[in-house]
This record gives structure tokens, sequence and C-alpha cells, in this order.
């Protein structure tokens, strides 16, 4: 099994960890940990459409540490609104956004921002409902992703997760 | 977008399912420093399933973004069961 197949498997598990009356940490990992999931999803197919080839393991680790969750949040939240920048939009042909794109794009936005309540927000209360929902959108998002990518959209996606930031006009 | 303003839009939503039964409104910077919305929707227990929260939360950031254009920010949507509302 993968690292994100894994991860998503263990944020249901953290999320029904405690039968009855489910402790706030197992809730709060439950939500970072689906995540977690999505952004190591999107980077190990990334990564291993970068660098093929057998005996590259390493380049395409290192390729993976160069993905930084703001920028990606930035190139996502684009794509979630069907407003692509004109830095990676030409790529798409003029072409209708896949609303399984836009749904794993709209994911990952939800569950970033989700992640950072999660971690770091004391103050709010976790319920088990809203995490399981949470848990439900990145599953949705794998599904959705399967679908999808393998097209050109999912590429020109990729590419804006990594690149967009630093592309020029 | 104010609170007020995305009451409105929401007031105005057709079509939700059934089992939606209330919401409340939140404004303020997101973790990206963005303008954004939470909405808190409280669902009747047994109306809590995948297929709801997808459709409704579709159904309000469509039309919030349909309302704010360019500039609408970006609709955090939340759930929570009728069980678990907090007694005002």
């Amino acid at each position: 099994m993968s690292l994100h197949g894994d991860l998503l498997l263990q944020a249901r598990q953290l999320a029904t960890r405690e039968p009855r009356r489910p402790r706030q940490a197992s809730l709060r990992r439950a939500i970072s940990t689906a995540y977690y999931a999505l952004f190591h999803l999107l980077i190990s197919e990334a990564t291993s459409r970068l660098v093929t080839g057998s005996g590259r393991d390493r380049l395409r680790h290192s390729l993976g540490r160069a993905f930084v969750h703001s920028a990606m949040r930035e190139a996502a939240h684009g794509f979630a609104r069907n407003r692509i920048s004109p830095k990676v939009g030409p790529a798409l042909a003029g072409a209708a956004l896949q609303p399984q794109l836009v749904s794993v794009a709209a994911a990952f936005v939800d569950l970033q921002q989700a992640r950072h309540e999660a971690d770091y927000d004391t103050a709010r209360r976790f319920t088990r409902r809203k995490c399981l929902d949470l848990v439900a959108q990145a599953e949705q998002a794998f599904a959705d992703w399967n679908a999808i990518g393998s097209s050109l959209q999912a590429d020109v996606f990729l590419v804006a997760l990594l690149a967009q930031k630093r592309m020029q006009i | 977008m104010t609170t007020e303003a995305v009451e409105h839009v929401l007031r105005e939503i057709r079509g939700f399912p059934a089992g939606v039964r209330s919401w409340t409104i939140e404004t303020g910077p997101d973790a990206s420093g963005s303008d954004a919305v939470w909405v808190w929707v409280t669902l009747e227990d047994e109306a809590f399933e995948r297929r709801t929260t997808a459709q409704v939360r579709e159904l309000i950031r469509q039309a919030v973004q349909r309302q704010g254009g360019e500039h609408a920010p970006w609709v955090y949507v939340r759930f929570r069961g009728a069980s678990e509302e907090v007694p005002a």
C-alpha cells in the first residue's frame, strides 16, 4: 500500500477510534491525516510523472520536497473556482474543467484549512460527524482523481501545484 | 462579503435537500490570509450522509460565488448534526 493510501485509511480509523466518546486528539489527527493523504497523493502523482524510469526513487523523493503547501493551495484555489491562472490556462486549450478535477481542487483547499484548524486552533471543538465528513471528502477526492488522473487537465493541475507561483507568463 | 450578505444569499437558495435545519455564518481571514466565509450547517441527524453534505456544500458555494463574482470569498461549509447543536 502507498503512503497516501495508508494515510487515507488511517484517517477513518482515527475518526472512529473511540466507539462512544471520541477524543478531540483522535478527531484532530484524523482531519490532519485526511489532508496529508490528499497532499501525498498529488505529490506522488506529480513526481512519478516528472521523473520516470527505475532507480530514481531518491530523485522523486527529493522533488517531492519542492512542493509548498501555500503555493499548492493558491493553485488549487484557482482550479476550484474555475478561474485558472493565465500561466497554465493556455495548456488546457480552452476545454472546460472536468468536474472531478474541480472537486479535487476544492477538497484540497477545504482540507488544508481544516488541517490548520485541527492542528492549531485549540479553542475549536470537533465532532465526529464533522470529522467524518472531511474524511469522506478526502475519500471522494481520491475517487475523483482515479477517474481523471490520466487526463491532460490532471497534468496541468499537477504542474500548477508545483510551479505556478514561479512561472512567467 | 458581510455575514448579512451571505445570509441573504443562503435564504435565496432553492433546492436544498431535506434535512437542512439551520445554519450559522462566520467571516474572517482563513489560514492563507484570504477573506473567507464559514457556513456551519445543522442537519437533521438522519439526513447526515455523504451525498447530502456534498450537495449542500456545492449549492452554497455556487450561490456565494454567483453573488460575489470575481471577489467572492471562499466558503468553507461544515456540518453538524441536530443532536450536536450547542444550546444558546
